[in-house]
């Protein structure tokens, strides 16, 4: 009786212990996938915010705005008479 | 003892199989009645071989494991690892190259390239037929009907669907077994043409090709990673634990000094100054003399922005742009004042066999006047006060003949003859580079040695860059101000400025004027010299400026190729400039200190008051009787009209102008206005500090003469033809 006792409890702590490994790498598997999809989207991400950002600078570029104004608002670019520089007061330091 | 020891139970003899129960009756009785002797099968020594064998086998496999194990461990853990293991190489992204305002110009973007296994094609779990959704997903990305049919035809291997996607835009797709991807890194670029010459390209493989990406790969392509996973058996991807993963690191974010607002603005005005005067191509470099920063650099080729930076590329014989370093010289040795007057031989004279001509026919001209209206006869006088070798060292100190230093792979040297036994020079160099000919220069050579000029007299190395960035924000690098040497002293720097503004207020670049801000400039004329000769009835019109003329923010230097409706830099090239200072004050980013540049405004000038005639009179009185509540009152008598008998000029600024030197010296010379109209006569004079008389007489004299020094504030009699106009 005290042999199967011994032998249970040693089989007992073996099935845990396995348990808790098999667990341990799952999760670190789970892990390992959920992180590499996360950086996956990242790059999908940051893919499409510089392709976001880029369209962007091209609409907002003079080559894009200036003609646009000129043509559809009837602007013009100020000449130098329209531009005055102002002196502000000194810069605090 | 007879009892055996092995374990083994008994073994009866065998019955004979035709001796029936009754002999199996008897053999039981016999053993009842006598004890059976049993004697093992194996004998005993077998027995032990047997255990032996099953020893050493034993003992075979455990140092079989143990030489697997321990021994040659590191051997079958690469095996395994190849086999099991696969390593790739993730490669970084290239690092940003960015304007002087923080604005991207460049960066790296992942893409996703695909293709599909066609018999690969089964069914997933969580999006359902796999057919399906690839038709769909594929029709979604716009593919052609026929490449999706193809992707869908078990009969073929492979179909390589065409074309980069974005990463967001496949994500389903790369869920399906049929579908193998591979991520693709891009060079997007959002800089206007002349800025993407600068920078330069990447190939396929981002291995830098020319430009900028070249000469700074070493920080721009970032360091490479590692992504290890383990293969199932179909080949497919297993993650790991155990197994390490490096990601990459970004390259490093550069900061350029180009502006993109101001390359923007010079490369429409170049593109509509080539319109407006016919000239097949042109270059335009701005940068700031206080620093040495480039800040635009726009360049044109047969009518077409060109495919390398021309600026830097290309050099030309500039003309009289190069007499402003001549003249340089002599006031830095003390070989010539700016009162100084030379015979001009009245606009034709011969000198070494070269037959010189000027535009401006003077029988005589100051130093002042010489670079005002770009005398070759005066400016070649003068250099003869300087020997070969100063000549040459006035040149070479403003850095003609050396490469500026800048990080671009094929920048050009130009040309500068060396005189002496071993060098080039002829009887007629002298002369020809006191004009501008027989040496080349690159526009950013001209605009580095125009900043020398304005900064006070410091050749300043030009920069492309201003900071470097690591991935992670930190600085690594930042331009300091750079002095190559010292070119020109403080107060020849200042009194250059003062002739060349001048050059723009009355000599031959008025067009580059502006009527808020003094600038300071010199033109340039020259044939063009091409194939070993002077092509006929073809220009380089040049014209560098300095932007305010007083502490200059901006050079300008700006050239046409071939101008064909005017010929003159100070004209062609000169309202190129203005135009693109205009633009520049009138936007946001430009790279100008705003609060510096207030201090040189000039006060607008007035408008004239036209005097209303009777029937304006009325006209007035009887709309603001029918609008205004209270009838207007009468207006005020007007003005006479000026006649010829009486000039009346605005003139745009007081004699307490702000903008005005403090430090000039109470004599100062009297201007020459030779060739000017009454009003750029009167308001060069009013500038140089004098008060104006008008009188009729010989027109483009003055009394004090040309040349001569009064007391500021004195009055000079202008004399002007009879019945001249302002």
């Amino acid at each position: 009786m005290r042999g199967r006792t011994t032998f249970a409890l040693g089989l007992a702590l073996f099935m845990s212990v396995t348990a808790l490994v098999i667990w341990r790498r799952s999760t670190g598997v789970a892990l390992i996938r959920e992180g590499a999809a996360l950086e996956k989207q990242l790059a999908a991400l940051r893919s499409d915010r510089a392709l976001l950002e880029r369209n962007l600078r091209d609409a907002m570029s003079r080559q894009r705005v200036v003609p646009e104004a000129e043509r559809t608002l009837g602007m013009h670019v100020a000449t130098e008479a329209q531009t005055r520089a102002i002196t502000g007061p000194d810069r605090v330091p | 003892m007879n009892v055996p020891r092995t374990s083994l139970p008994p073994v009866h003899r065998a019955a004979p199989r035709d001796a029936g129960n009754g002999a199996r009756s008897a053999s039981t009785t016999n053993a009842a009645a006598a004890p059976t002797v049993t004697r093992p099968l194996v004998s005993r020594g077998r027995m032990m071989l047997v255990h032996v064998t099953l020893v050493a086998f034993a003992l075979a496999v455990l140092g079989k494991a143990v030489q697997v194990q321990l021994v040659d461990q590191d051997k079958w853990e690469k095996a395994a690892a190849d086999q099991q293991v696969r390593t790739l190489d993730v490669e970084p992204l290239r690092g940003r190259v960015l304007d002087a305002n923080g604005v991207t110009l460049v960066e790296s973007r992942e893409l996703i390239r695909f293709g599909v296994d066609p018999r690969a094609i089964d069914s997933t779990k969580r999006y359902g037929d796999a057919r399906i959704v690839l038709r769909r997903e594929l029709k979604a990305l716009g593919v052609k009907p026929a490449i999706i049919r193809r992707a869908l035809d078990e009969s073929v291997k492979w179909v390589s669907i065409p074309g980069l996607f974005a990463p967001s835009d496949v994500e389903r797709l790369q869920q399906l077994r049929a579908v193998r991807s591979e991520r693709v890194l891009l060079r997007n670029v959002s800089a206007p043409a002349g800025i993407r010459r600068i920078i330069g390209a990447v190939n396929s493989e981002q291995q830098p090709q020319s430009g900028l990406e070249l000469e700074l790969d070493a920080l721009l392509r970032g360091v490479h990673g590692r992504d290890e996973f383990l293969r199932d058996g179909s080949g497919g991807r297993l993650e790991s634990p155990a197994l390490e993963r490096v990601s990459a690191t970004q390259g490093h974010t550069i900061t350029l000094s180009l502006n993109r607002s101001l390359q923007e603005i010079a490369e429409r005005e170049l593109a509509l100054a080539m319109e407006r005067t016919g000239a097949t191509g042109g270059d335009v470099v701005m940068m700031d003399p206080r620093d040495g920063s480039v800040l635009a650099m726009a360049g044109a080729r047969n009518g077409k922005p060109s495919v390398s930076s021309t600026a830097l590329t290309d050099p030309y014989e500039p003309g009289s742009v190069m007499k402003t370093f001549v003249m340089a010289r002599l006031l830095d040795l003390k070989r010539a004042t700016l009162t100084d007057v030379v015979n001009t031989e009245n606009g034709q004279w011969t000198v070494a066999r070269r037959v010189i001509d000027d535009e401006h026919k003077a029988a005589s001209m100051s130093f002042r006047d010489v670079l005002r209206l770009s005398s070759n006869i005066g400016v070649v006088k003068f250099a003869q006060r300087l020997s070969p070798r100063e000549q040459y060292e006035g040149l070479r100190d403003f850095g003609f003949g050396t490469l500026t230093g800048v990080p671009y792979p094929a920048e050009s040297r130009g040309r500068l003859p060396i005189p002496g036994p071993k060098g080039s020079w002829t009887a007629q160099t002298p002369s020809g580079l006191a004009m501008g000919y027989e040496v080349s220069a690159t526009p950013l050579q001209l605009a580095a040695a125009y900043s020398a000029i304005a900064n006070g007299g410091e050749l300043l190395q030009p920069v492309f860059v201003r900071e470097i960035h690591s991935a992670d924000g930190s600085l690594l690098y930042q331009h300091k101000r750079r002095v190559l040497r010292r070119a020109a002293s403080e107060e020849t720097a200042r009194e250059m400025r003062t002739i060349l503004a001048s050059v723009v207020d009355s000599g031959t670049a008025v067009a580059a004027g502006l009527e808020t801000f003094d600038v300071a400039g010199k033109s340039g004329t020259a044939r063009r010299f091409e194939n070993g000769a002077y092509v006929d009835d073809a220009y380089n019109a040049t014209f560098a400026a300095m932007f305010p003329a007083q502490a200059p923010q901006y050079v300008i230097v700006a050239k046409l190729l071939d101008p064909r409706s005017k010929i003159y830099g100070g004209v062609v090239s000169g309202l190129m400039v203005h135009n693109i200072l205009q633009a520049a004050q009138a936007t946001r980013d430009a790279s100008l200190d705003r609060r510096e540049l207030a201090r040189y405004a000039k006060p607008l000038p007035a408008p004239v008051t036209k005097p209303l005639t009777p029937q304006a009179i009325a006209s007035a009185s009887r709309d603001s009787a029918r609008f205004d509540s209270l009838r207007a009152p009468i207006p005020e008598a007007a003005a006479p009209i000026a006649t010829a008998g009486r000039v009346v000029f605005a003139l745009p600024m007081t004699a307490a102008s702000p903008v005005r030197d403090e430090s000039a010296p109470v004599s100062v010379p009297v201007p020459s206005v030779y060739g000017l109209d009454v009003r750029q006569a009167a308001r060069t004079l009013y500038k140089a500090g004098f008060q104006v008389r008008m009188s009729k007489g010989t027109a483009g004299q003055t009394r004090p003469a040309a040349g001569t020094t009064a007391r500021a504030g004195s009055t000079v009699v202008l004399f002007t033809a009879p019945f001249a106009a302002p």
